[in-house]
């Protein structure tokens, strides 16, 4: 790395009075909506944000200007936009960052949406346990509007846009747009079938861009710069920078910036790499929903085409890393309780199939206990099943062939990578009913 | 008990029936009252023009309504994987400890409520945990009862939590 990578979302929440209307304008903010507004065209913007060729951060990784085009084709109005800030997955908290830095971008780049979609309100839902970004954020829109931002006619443009602001149920599963769009309709958070989708038929039926905040926050910028500028960053086919929240057993845990294409390793790498004494044994790249990399494969670039070579997947920003002192077994029962706690148990598959999964490592990986007692199997009562290392395979492909939802049909990646990449850790806890580090009688 | 109900009233009236707004609804009234009770939902369901189910529905589905009387601080211990690995069962352990209650379990004096699960989106200060709306990162078993202590001694002194 010998020049400075562009981090542009950085620089800009590096800058100081971002959190007042005038901070905001001093910090140069506010003129890509000023543009698009006065010497541009919604027809404009949408042309503007195809060539840049942005895709949606949150995990789709859908062609942004698609997504608009579809909206403003689909009928209406009215149309809404619908900012996504149920962020609430392990791992995941770049977007809740985002908030708290600079909500003024992420409402400019609302009402860009907006503006490009032909929409005339918005939505943003931010999720509960992220209470100092709502309050910053509810604050922001106030000012907006008391600086004639929000509303009819907005800089005599003829454009008229106004925003509510909801608070997030902060359940993992309405991270799912449709499920997303059941809750903030004031239902349970089932998701739905696609098609149709929200593009189409979203909030109260008409069309609905649903967008990741990253995403939004990456309007202004391109608006203002120019798509070519955004498609000289990172690769060709899926350009721009990408928000990475990393966590886990690193040094400095934090939000980091970098063009797509950039490997894994290099942004361990800036979040201080390992612990004092430990070594990475392996990477979630994309949050609980992705396959782990093993520390051999860190130069895997963060792209969706080589991450999905290796069975894994960008997901929406979320690095865990985790040292050679974890116990794979004792993780994998942990995020199948997450997620057995997280299905919306709409459908059957993933809600009997998560609580299986999750007796199922508990029995082995508590199978001994610290003082030599005897095994405590499962709750207490359950036997351990005859042979998990046949079975658990079988119930992956299971989930991941006939669940409904995207949250279903990822329960077992990160799960069965483990069991393919640690072989030796699980036969241990089958067979022997031992762990090889000494770590789990949780 | 009557000044309650017109509290709902006030709240419910305020969002003109609109089906779309009934989780904020349901926020504000657990906000003003600490929890949604059982003729509360009712009031909720008549005032909204659906059925009760459907209230219950929702209230039940989302982790954060609170349906018993509520403590006076909700300790959320988180129990995404990054949290799980820095070490969180010896901090639940810890609370445990400190209030000998178990998961989802309420002191006696109805002052602290233990309620495990969910992530909370800290992962970098992982391990983390809530108590009520505060989120408190980078814990160690060790600051527990401290910490603990020193909640309850706010709210004994008056101020807010």
């Amino acid at each position: 790395m010998s020049q400075p990578l562009p981090r542009p979302l950085l620089d800009h929440l590096s800058q100081p009075g971002l959190d007042s209307w005038e901070g905001y304008r001093k910090a140069g903010g506010g003129k890509a909506l000023e543009k698009a507004l006065t010497g541009s065209t919604p027809e404009g913007v949408r042309a503007d944000i195809l060539a840049s060729g942005l895709r949606g951060r949150g995990g789709s990784a859908f062609p942004t200007g698609e997504k608009l085009e579809a909206v403003a084709r689909a009928g209406g109005p009215p149309r809404y936009v619908l900012m996504n800030g149920e962020e609430g997955g392990p791992g995941g908290f770049k977007d809740r960052y985002l908030l708290e830095g600079s909500p003024f971008l992420i409402l400019e780049g609302l009402l860009l949406a907006g503006f490009a979609s032909e929409a005339g309100h918005g939505i943003c839902v931010i999720r509960r346990s992220a209470p100092e970004a709502l309050g910053r954020f509810r604050r922001s829109v106030e000012q907006l509007r008391a600086a004639g931002w929000l509303g009819a006619d907005i800089m005599g443009s003829g454009f008229s846009f106004d925003l509510t602001v909801e608070i997030g149920a902060g359940v993992f599963c309405c991270g799912e747009e449709t499920a997303l769009l059941e809750s903030v309709q004031g239902r349970r958070g089932h998701p739905h079938p696609r098609p149709p989708y929200p593009s189409e038929q979203g909030f109260q039926g008409c069309p609905t861009f649903v967008a990741n905040v990253e995403t939004l926050a990456n309007l202004p910028l391109i608006v203002d710069r120019g798509p070519e500028w955004f498609r000289g960053i990172g690769l060709a086919d899926e350009p721009g920078t990408r928000l990475f929240g990393v966590s886990g057993h690193v040094k400095v845990p934090g939000v980091y910036e970098v063009p797509t294409g950039t490997p894994v390793g290099d942004v361990l790498a800036l979040a201080g790499g390992p612990r004092d004494g430990e070594r990475f044994a392996a990477v979630l790249p994309g949050g609980a929903v992705s396959a782990f990399l093993p520390a051999d494969a860190l130069d895997t670039p963060l792209a969706a085409d080589s991450l999905a070579a290796r069975g894994s997947c960008l997901g929406s920003g979320a690095i865990i890393a985790f040292s050679d002192r974890c116990c794979f077994v004792q993780v994998a029962q942990r995020l199948a309780a997450f997620f057995e706690q997280e299905s919306c148990g709409k459908c059957t598959p993933c809600r009997e199939g998560t609580k299986k999964l999750r007796e199922m490592l508990e029995s082995v990986s508590s199978a001994k206990r610290k003082n030599g007692s005897e095994p405590r199997r499962g709750a207490g009562k359950e036997v351990p099943p005859p042979r998990p290392a046949a079975i658990l395979p079988l119930l992956i492909e299971t989930l991941a062939r006939t669940s409904a939802c995207g949250l279903g049909r990822a329960v077992g990646t990160a799960i069965g990578s483990a069991l393919t990449l640690f072989p030796d850790e699980f036969a241990a806890h089958f067979q022997r009913h031992e762990c090889p580090k000494h770590v789990c009688w949780s | 008990m009557a000044d309650q109900f017109e509290t709902v009233r006030g709240i419910i009236a305020r969002f003109h029936q609109d089906r779309n707004h009934l989780i904020q609804a349901m926020y504000e009234i657990q906000d003003s009252l600490g929890y949604i009770s059982d003729p509360i939902m009712a009031m909720v369901a008549e005032g909204f023009g659906i059925a009760k189910s459907e209230v219950a529905g929702v209230a039940t589905f989302y982790p954060h309504f609170q349906l018993k009387a509520k403590a006076r601080f909700v300790i959320r211990c988180c129990s995404g994987v990054v949290c799980e690995i820095c070490g969180n069962a010896d901090l639940r352990e810890a609370v445990r400890k400190a209030l000998r209650i178990k998961d989802g379990e309420m002191t006696r004096d109805g002052m602290f409520l233990l309620k495990v699960g969910g992530c909370l989106g800290a992962c970098d200060k992982a391990p983390a945990m809530m108590i009520n709306e505060t989120l408190y990162g980078g814990l160690r078993p060790e600051d527990i009862p401290d910490l603990l202590q020193r909640v309850a001694r706010r709210e004994l002194a008056g101020g807010k939590a």
